[in-house]
């Protein structure tokens, strides 16, 4: 009975509650964007166009319309409230119903057995209109062959993760959408 | 002096951005089943020279990082991490070690701190290992430096020049048990000249100073010929030049002439996304090796230490690879190939033949097919030849037990075998199912492999057979194996 009981425990925990994917009836706008933060020292810059169109990607599937804004928006702020607050009220960003803030942040780990292993870390933030909004964090390690790939590298590497994690924030603002 | 011991312990207010965890861990693994159904230990040569591909047992590494102090980005604060790696080449029941942690070492332990007198400086204090990159066929890191070196280092990094330097003492790391100082100087430069090319070069040295009265110092026995000395029968000569003479009257250590001193030097090109060629590295390296310092010599019940530094100080080893990525058809076919030559010298020895007088050379070409994004076929080649420098070291046949230099035995005899030369060649292929997509390099690899080994060496590969002539008598060999098939079901990764 006890044997029981463990295997439709299991079998429940695949029935847990998901939010199913969203995708918009009429095509939507939204603002996004991007800023990668020095590790140490240096300038923040704007992540490489494979990890933004994999990104797009993502958020087209939802029916979203990318409105990328400029780096320069954000990279005066150094807060993530107050570089999510410029987003919002950016000219370009007049009239989007969504916003999604894409913060990184990349760091060499080590050299692993002839590898050099990097970690991306992420955070993610989006809104509706009407105020709602979602945070997310995310670390994702990547592994690299050589010396010369650094951090545009690694967020290549990492963007189909980063690209997917996107989709699933994305999926929890959209769900209460109106 | 209490603010900065609880702000090495607290990690900085993050202003914003994305979060860093304090703690993060990495590592590396591999493991296989290789049943060996021809007396052999599971891997189809003795070592790396074919291509690491079914030459290597499994291991495992895992590495560590506590970041003590993180430093806000864009900012000139200080931050600081420590990093710590245990591995070993054990696992549970994938081999004889039965993943006893006796197979496992700490084997690097460091803290970094940055933004500390001056920008774009890392500093090291622990392990220094550092290398210019890696031959991933072979498994290969001939350009690297300080593995051996417990230090401080500084690591100047700009987008195109990083420079290195480095002091601290490979002491244990040279003599272990034996240790005696070794004052160690490093350093390396490496240079980007635009997106398609690198250059770097680099070395260390190590001088130990003499220390009167230290055993493990730089003493020598006078009066030992080479000969004796690689027969062990140092005491046993004594004895029968002074038949009336005790143990304490065996000649006593005295101080080397010369000062005990190895160095490196190493060297790296890189280029690469030229067309076709995603990157080439080259590397070469120059050492000359650390003296040994002594030896304990028995004969009829009586030990001596035999210090032999002015024996040992005359060995060198030269290693030179080259690996290009090439990709032929994208996400269709990729290919590796790489190239090794080696030299071991030991200019003492002039009669003895051993592995430390020696040339070897190898190439390996690796294909792999895509299926699909995630599975793939494989097929390795490899050929190889290594070349005794003093006489025979290698046995042609399962009865050159009883031949030597002209077919004739010889049990006094300095050499090992019936030839020279061992020529080999191994092929390997399977699939592979690869998670992560295109790329041979990309991991993690589940492999099923059959790979085989057709070697002018009789059994050329880690076994069990007889290699004594009470043991022939014993168990009776009775044919030559030249070759070795193995099947493999493997898996790798790095995570």
């Amino acid at each position: 009975m006890r044997s029981f009981l463990v295997v439709v425990s299991l079998l429940a925990c695949g029935c847990l509650p998901k939010i199913p994917r969203q995708r918009l009836a009429e095509p939507a706008k939204i603002a996004v964007a991007y800023i990668v933060d020095p590790s140490y020292s240096g300038a923040p810059f704007s992540p490489p166009d494979e990890l933004k169109k994999a990104i797009a990607k993502e958020l087209e599937d939802h029916n979203l319309q990318v409105v990328e804004l400029p780096l320069e928006l954000v990279s005066t702020q150094r807060l993530t409230d107050s570089r999510f607050e410029a987003l919002k009220k950016a000219p370009q960003a007049e009239g989007a119903p969504y916003f999604l803030l894409v913060e990184q942040r990349v760091q060499f780990f080590s050299q692993i057995d002839g590898r050099y292993r990097w970690e991306v870390n992420s955070n993610f933030t989006a809104a509706r209109a009407d105020g709602a909004s979602a945070k997310d964090p995310l670390e994702i390690p990547v592994i690299l062959m050589f010396d010369h790939e650094k951090e545009k590298e690694a967020l290549v590497y990492a963007a189909p993760d980063v690209a997917n994690r996107v989709g699933v924030l994305m999926d929890g603002v959209l769900a209460g959408a109106k | 002096m209490r603010a900065l011991f609880l702000s090495l312990f607290v990690s900085s207010l993050a202003l914003a951005q994305a979060p860093d965890s304090r703690f993060s861990a990495g590592g590396y693994f591999r493991i296989m089943a290789r049943p060996d159904f021809q007396g052999g230990n599971g891997r189809l040569g003795y070592w790396n020279l074919n291509g690491r591909l079914m030459n290597e047992g499994p291991y495992a590494a895992l590495e560590m990082k506590l970041d003590l102090l993180q430093a806000p980005p864009g900012t000139t604060d200080i931050w600081a991490s420590l990093h710590a790696r245990i591995e070993g080449g054990s696992v549970t029941t994938a081999d004889s070690g039965n993943g006893s942690l006796v197979n496992f070492k700490l084997s690097q332990l460091y803290a970094r701190a940055g933004n500390i007198l001056a920008p774009n400086v890392v500093w090291q204090l622990g392990t220094l290992q550092y290398y210019f990159g890696n031959l991933g066929l072979y498994d290969l890191r001939p350009a690297q430096i300080l593995e051996d070196t417990i230090g401080l280092s500084a690591r100047y990094t700009t987008s195109r020049v990083d420079v290195l330097l480095a002091v601290g003492d490979s002491g244990f790391a040279v003599r272990g048990f034996d240790y005696v100082p070794l004052m160690t100087a490093g350093g390396a430069v490496r240079v980007r000249l635009g997106d398609h090319v690198e250059l770097g070069g680099g070395g260390q040295i190590a001088i130990e100073p003499f220390i009167q009265g230290n055993k493990n110092s730089s003493y020598v026995t006078p009066n030992v010929s080479y000969e004796d000395f690689v027969r062990k029968e140092v005491l046993r000569r004594f004895v029968e030049q002074n038949p009336q003479a005790g143990a304490d009257q065996f000649p006593r250590p005295v101080a080397s002439q010369q000062m005990n001193v190895s160095w490196r030097a190493v060297g790296y090109l890189g280029f690469g996304k030229l067309g076709p060629i995603e990157w080439n590295n080259a590397f070469v390296r120059y050492q000359r090796l650390h003296p040994q310092n002594s030896y304990t010599d028995s004969y009829m019940g009586r030990d001596v230490q035999v210090f032999v530094a002015d024996l040992t100080r005359d060995r060198y080893a030269l290693q030179v690879g080259n690996e290009m990525i090439i990709k032929i058809v994208p996400d269709r076919l990729d290919a590796v190939w790489s190239v090794l030559y080696g030299q071991d010298l030991d200019r003492a020895n002039t009669i003895a033949a051993s592995e430390a007088n020696r040339t070897y050379m190898s190439t390996v070409l690796r294909l792999q097919l895509y299926f699909s994004r995630t599975v793939h076929w494989l097929l390795e080649n490899a050929l190889s030849q290594e070349r005794s420098l003093n006489g025979n070291l290698f046995r042609s046949n399962y009865d050159s037990i009883f031949q030597n230099t002209a077919g004739v035995a010889d049990s006094r005899g300095l050499e090992f075998g019936d030839s020279a030369l061992r020529n080999s060649w191994q092929l390997k292929t399977g699939i592979v199912l690869n998670p992560t997509g295109f790329g041979i390099y990309a991991r993690p690899s589940i492999r099923l492999l059959y790979g085989f080994q057709l070697s002018s060496q009789h059994a050329a590969f880690g076994n069990a057979f007889v290699e004594k002539l009470d043991q022939f008598d014993a168990f009776r060999p009775t044919g030559t194996i030249s070759w070795h098939h193995l099947v493999s079901l493997e898996s790798e990764g790095w995570f």
